[in-house]
């Protein structure tokens, strides 16, 4: 309880000069708690009483500190009842004091803040609101001020700007001229991002939307060009905070306050266009960012300004662009001007397009290029943008500036309807003339397919041909439909002529052809309504079919492929293709041996239903061969259950999953390809048909009478279909198959390893999906399975391990006791056990990874919500106590470690970045056994890669360690080598002061990876190696 | 400073690169030597000096003039320049040189030629880009090592 005659003392305590800072904050939270509770008065009465003489003090200091109570006090309680009157008395002492006292200027600016923040309905008249404007930006000289100080200045003006009510009063009190050349003086020259981004926000809202009166346009113009010299100094911001910067100020806001500032009033548009002209035409090398930034900015500017408003700038515009775009030293200065040109005509499209409409006549006939004010920004930009540009493509095609003209009339192309038509009906006349030329380089007639390619692009996919203004013309399409086959049957004449040319020029004719399959695709693709006659298409389609069989399996070229992906998008979209494709095209490819190709072609679901009794009826090719085939078919198809369905019944039919079967009861040996087959589409189709087709397994081969003779053979097709039937499906199907999978998994000699291991995890994917009904199979299945385990059998080990994962991610109340008991057996068996060892370690880091065959959500898999994260939560301690406490140099050290970093290598992402630490991953890093190097690695990549600043302090360790991983030596995987090299790329984005002292030996280590056996490592550590060799140079 | 050739033909680049991924390998003991192809992916995309393209896109370097010997640990490089006066290529070949320093293995000796008859002063180029101390000392130059791994650092072939 607090007593009054605290007060006095509190006060004392903030203010004396003498206080330390504990009691000062002690102090503090006297008066705030004892005003908050009403105990010590009113704030009326604490400033006429007890805090006066503080106010008042003779010691400047004492007086400030009595001013920052006041502020500390209005801050912090922002409840606390102030009527009109003490407000209007709080900002005329504040005012005062700010204006002749220079030592209380912070805490007056921040309660004056404060005051207009929290208690703006009582604030006072809009005079006193003048009167305070002119004290805080003439009083002192604002850029003299610290910036916390100056901040509180510009915040206060915000506020001001922000609010309705403020910004009236501003308006009433003050000619506009006036408040914009103060508020530019207080901020010229201004550094500090924080206050700049503040002072630009207040900038723009002055100048903007009339929020003030000037009194004459002339004066207004004039502070309008004072902001711009205040403001285009800042231009271009280049701005990068430090990293975690606590006051979260970013270059794009930044950006935003300062294109805000050159947007705010069209005044500003003849300035910031000139800057900007300016600076694209700097020579400087160096210049390529500023010019971008302008390029970025000229696209904000112009459409906030609006193209007809600047016009008269368009020409001196258009110049630089082109200039930009074709003579560009930089490719990132040429996308800019190509992204602005876009901007810009697509804005002078919208303007075109309003006029032509409103000509008597409007559409066809309507082209005039001027108005009653002189020429339109249509005639001013766009036309002779257009004709330049035709006239470069016309000179050389290929060369850099034909091909950078042919970048400005594509984009002008895909910017609108109206400069589509401008484009087709200039540029592909003069295409037309280089690709029939004689004289023509392949190089040439590639370049004019490609922009023809382009210019069909322009052709909107979702805007009905007829629609929109004829943006292409019949004759023109039929032009380009023209060349492009032409161009396809030039292929055979080409080819022989191949061989005389040299490898580029080969490769310009291939990639001529491969741009004019691209192109007629688009024709047929595009818009939604159709642009080529049923007719037509179907001639294209089959000229593609030629190309095909022509192009032959090798097809070096590629142009094979690119015909069969325009089948696939044509096919699956346009109405039409697929019966053509099914009627015409399957038969000649077939006749000409291209199984590969009709097997691409089954991506279309009609060419699917076709295509597959064609290819199983087909004797011209072994069955392994026509399996692998079918298998990518299928694999495409999955998610089409009808199709599905189709291959499965009847099981008595000779369909594909019949074929099969029959295939495999003739006991021949099923080929992978037919395995992936059998698990695709079992787990594809609905709950009926895949019991029929797992009951049909059970009693063929698992219960049959010779069965179990043949299970090595039997065994993967047995699992690729009970492995992946709904849990619905499993909870019916005969329990006699489970002991014979139980004695497959441990007990039958006869047995390979490989069919061992299948019989379990397929009998784990049944105990997963079994229901309470069937429970006591599960517990005495998993008990008989601990018990061998324990008395330390590998077999049931390693059956064990499955089926607990199938426990453990059911949520199975007996899961828990398995795994203890795991582990229990990690601790005992005989340090001469490396198998079980092995077995017990790697038990810990199977349960939670993600398994591919059986035990997933495709294959139905029953599975709880966060299963890893508890299994990781409860053993990971477990583990890591169990290594620490282990000596070092003791075998089982060794198998802990693998458990444990087996355990964090497979846990999802979010729980590893929170639960593993980069010191106990490099401990392990440091163990001789690989496989516990390469799981430390997988973990330890992914938490550089989330945060690499974690492995400062432990470079010195990790460096040479990852070196000597990323070196080929046996048993380490290209997969994992590859993986150290590119953490130690990761590195580099450190700072360069903390790694250049392991640039030389990371250059010599990595030598050595540059002769790696495998060229994918090779890649890798040529990338790495020159990121490090080149760090003194970034 | 007016570029010695200011509107060179661009030609296509003939295919993407190799697909070189680690979870494509299928048998980890079966080496994969040093091809030419491979080495052209090294250098296809060291941009040219004077413009935003690359030497594949200039035609410069070509994989028919890339000859690699694996066994002997031999490469041999020869490119041609755009314009038969062309100054730069010195520079060109000197960019192909460092590139190539870090990225074959030591075991390599790389010799680098202008195309035979595509230069005016082709014998003095081919002298100066085999010479190791002449190369060494070019590379002592800064401002001449900046220009060197501007150009190494590269472009997409689609720019």
């Amino acid at each position: 309880m607090l007593s009054e005659a605290a007060l006095p003392r509190a006060l004392e305590m903030f203010c004396a000069a003498e206080s330390s800072d504990d009691d000062r904050a002690e102090g503090l939270n006297v008066i705030l708690v004892q005003l908050h509770r009403g105990v010590g008065g009113t704030l009326n009465e604490l400033i006429a009483g007890g805090l006066r003489p503080y106010l008042t003090h003779e010691d400047g200091y004492v007086r400030m500190r009595g001013t920052k109570l006041l502020a500390q006090v209005i801050q912090r309680l922002p409840d606390l009842k102030l009527d009109a009157k003490m407000v209007r008395a709080l900002v005329r002492f504040l005012v005062d004091r700010y204006a002749s006292d220079f030592d209380s200027s912070g805490p007056c600016l921040s309660t004056l803040r404060a005051l207009l923040e929290m208690h703006e309905s009582n604030f006072p008249s809009d005079e006193m609101l003048g009167e305070m404007v002119r004290a805080i930006l003439t009083a002192h000289h604002v850029p003299s001020l610290s910036q916390s100080l100056r901040h509180n200045v510009y915040q206060i003006l915000q506020n001001l700007v922000d609010k309705k009510r403020f910004a009236a009063a501003l308006r009433a009190q003050f000619e506009g001229s006036r408040v914009v050349n103060a508020f530019t003086e207080a901020m010229e020259g201004e550094k500090d991002p924080r206050c700049l981004l503040v002072s630009l926000r207040v900038v723009a809202a002055l100048l903007r939307d009339d929020a003030l009166l000037f009194a004459s346009p002339q004066s207004e113009l004039e502070a309008v060009q004072r902001a711009f010299d205040v403001t285009c100094v800042y231009f271009p911001i280049v701005f990068r905070p430090p990293a975690n910067d606590p006051f979260n100020i970013k270059a794009e806001d930044l950006w935003a306050a300062l294109h805000a500032v050159f947007t705010c009033h069209f005044g500003m548009a003849e300035h910031v266009i000139s800057m900007l002209m300016d600076k694209l035409n700097l020579t400087a090398p160096d210049a390529a960012a500023a010019k971008v930034d302008s390029l970025k900015t000229l696209q904000v500017c112009l459409v906030a300004y609006g193209v007809a408003n600047v016009s008269e700038f368009l020409p001196s515009l258009r110049r630089v662009l082109v200039r930009l775009v074709v003579e560009a030293d930089e490719a990132s200065i040429a996308d800019e001007a190509v992204a602005t040109t876009r901007c810009i005509t697509a804005a002078v499209s919208k303007l075109e397009d309003i006029r032509l409409a409103s000509l008597p006549g409007a559409g066809e006939g309507a082209s005039a290029k001027t108005n009653d004010d002189g020429p339109t920004p249509w005639a001013l930009f766009v036309v002779p943008t257009v004709e330049e540009a035709v006239t470069s493509v016309g000179q050389v095609v290929d060369s850099m500036r034909g091909r950078a003209s042919g970048k400005l009339l594509a984009c002008i192309a895909q910017s609108s309807a109206l400069g589509l038509r401008l484009v087709a009906e200039n540029a592909l006349p003069v295409l037309r003339k280089w690709c029939v030329r004689p004289d023509a380089s392949e190089t040439q007639r590639a370049a004019s397919f490609d922009l023809i390619l382009q210019i069909v692009r322009g052709i909107d996919r979702d805007v009905a041909y007829q629609e929109e203004h004829r943006p292409m013309q019949a004759d023109k399409i039929e032009m380009i439909l023209a060349l492009e086959m032409d161009e396809l049957k030039r292929m055979r004449s080409v080819m022989d002529q191949d061989e005389g040319t040299g490898p580029s020029e080969g490769a310009s004719a291939a990639a001529s052809r491969r741009i004019a399959v691209k192109t007629l695709c688009e024709l047929i693709m595009r818009p939604p309504s159709p642009l080529l006659s049923q007719d037509q298409v179907a001639t294209v389609l089959d000229a593609w079919a030629d190309l095909i069989i022509e192009a032959g399996e090798k097809d070096e070229e590629d142009v094979g492929e690119t015909c069969l992906k325009a089948f696939v998008e044509t096919g699956s979209h346009r109405s039409g293709c697929a019966e053509h494709i099914c009627s015409r095209v399957l038969s000649a490819l077939e006749q000409a041996g291209r199984v590969d190709a009709l097997a691409s072609l089954c991506a279309i679901p009609q060419v699917f239903e076709a295509a597959l009794p064609r290819l199983l009826r087909s004797q011209d090719r072994p069955i392994e061969e026509t399996f692998g085939v079918v298998s990518g078919i299928v694999e495409a198809n999955k998610s089409y259950k009808e199709g599905m369905t189709q291959c499965c019944l009847p099981l008595d039919g000779d369909a594909l999953v019949p074929m099969i079967l029959s295939y495999l009861e003739q006991g021949q040996v099923l080929v992978p390809a037919g395995i992936k087959i059998l698990g695709t589409v079992s787990r594809s189709v609905d709950a009926d048909v895949q019991a029929q087709l797992a009951s049909h397994m059970i009693s063929k081969f698992v219960l049959a009478d010779d069965a179990s003779r043949n299970l090595e053979s039997t065994m993967p097709a047995i699992l690729a279909v009970l492995g992946g039937v709904r849990a619905e499906v499993a909870r019916d199907l005969d329990t006699a198959v489970v002991p014979v999978l139980e004695a497959a998994a441990v007990q039958r000699k006869d047995l390979d390893a490989k069919t061992a291991r299948a019989a379990s995890e397929c009998l784990a994917s049944l105990l997963n999906k079994f229901d309470d009904a069937r429970d006591g199979i599960v517990t005495e299945v998993s008990q008989r399975l601990f018990q061998g385990a324990q008395a330390g059998s590998v077999q049931h080990l390693a059956a064990l391990t499955p089926v607990t994962k199938a426990l453990v991610m059911r949520a199975h109340p007996l899961a828990a006791s398995l795994s203890d008991g795991v582990l229990e057996i990690l601790s005992t068996v005989p340090e001469t056990s490396t198998e079980s060892l092995t077995l017990a370690a790697q038990h810990f880091g199977v349960i939670i990874a993600p398994d591919a065959h059986v035990l997933n959500k495709a294959s139905f898999a029953v599975e709880r919500l966060f299963f890893q994260q508890r299994f990781f939560a409860k053993y990971f301690p477990l583990v890591r106590d169990r290594v620490t406490a282990a000596a070092p140099d003791s075998p089982r050290y060794h198998f802990y470690l693998l458990a444990a970093v087996q355990l964090i290598e497979h846990v999802p992402r979010a729980v590893m970045l929170q639960d593993a630490t980069l010191s106990f991953l490099t401990r392990a890093l440091q163990d001789p056994g690989l496989d516990v190097k390469t799981s430390a690695l997988a973990s330890i990549s992914v938490l550089i890669e989330d945060n690499v600043q974690t492995a400062e302090p432990l470079l010195s360790t990790i460096i040479p360690l990852l070196l000597d991983l990323s070196v080929y030596k046996p048993g380490l995987l290209a997969r994992n080598r590859a993986l150290a090299i590119d953490t130690l790329m990761a590195f580099t984005e450190l700072p360069y002061n903390k790694i250049h002292t392991f640039r030389a030996e990371v250059s010599k280590s990595l030598s050595k990876a540059l002769d790696d056996p495998k060229r994918a490592v090779r890649k890798r550590a040529v990338a790495c190696r020159n990121r490090w060799l080149i760090l003194q140079n970034i | 400073m007016a570029k010695l050739n200011e509107n060179p033909t661009v030609y296509a680049v003939s295919r993407v690169e190799r697909a070189a991924s680690v979870d494509d390998i299928d048998d980890e003991d079966a080496p994969e030597p040093f091809d030419a192809t491979e080495v052209f992916d090294l250098v296809r995309d060291i941009q040219d000096p004077e413009h935003p393209l690359t030497l594949e896109q200039l035609n410069v370097m070509e994989v028919k003039n890339v000859q690699v010997d694996n066994q002997k640990g031999r490469v041999v490089i020869r490119f041609t320049p755009t314009v038969p006066h062309c100054s730069m290529s010195t520079l060109i070949g000197l960019s192909l040189r460092v590139k190539l320093l870090r990225s074959l293995p030591q075991r390599f000796k790389v010799d680098i030629f202008v195309m035979p008859g595509t230069h005016m002063q082709e014998h003095q180029v081919n002298k100066q880009l085999n010479d190791k101390e002449r190369v060494a000392a070019a590379l002592e130059n800064p401002n001449l090592l900046q220009t060197v791994n501007k150009c190494i650092a590269g472009l997409s072939p689609a720019a």
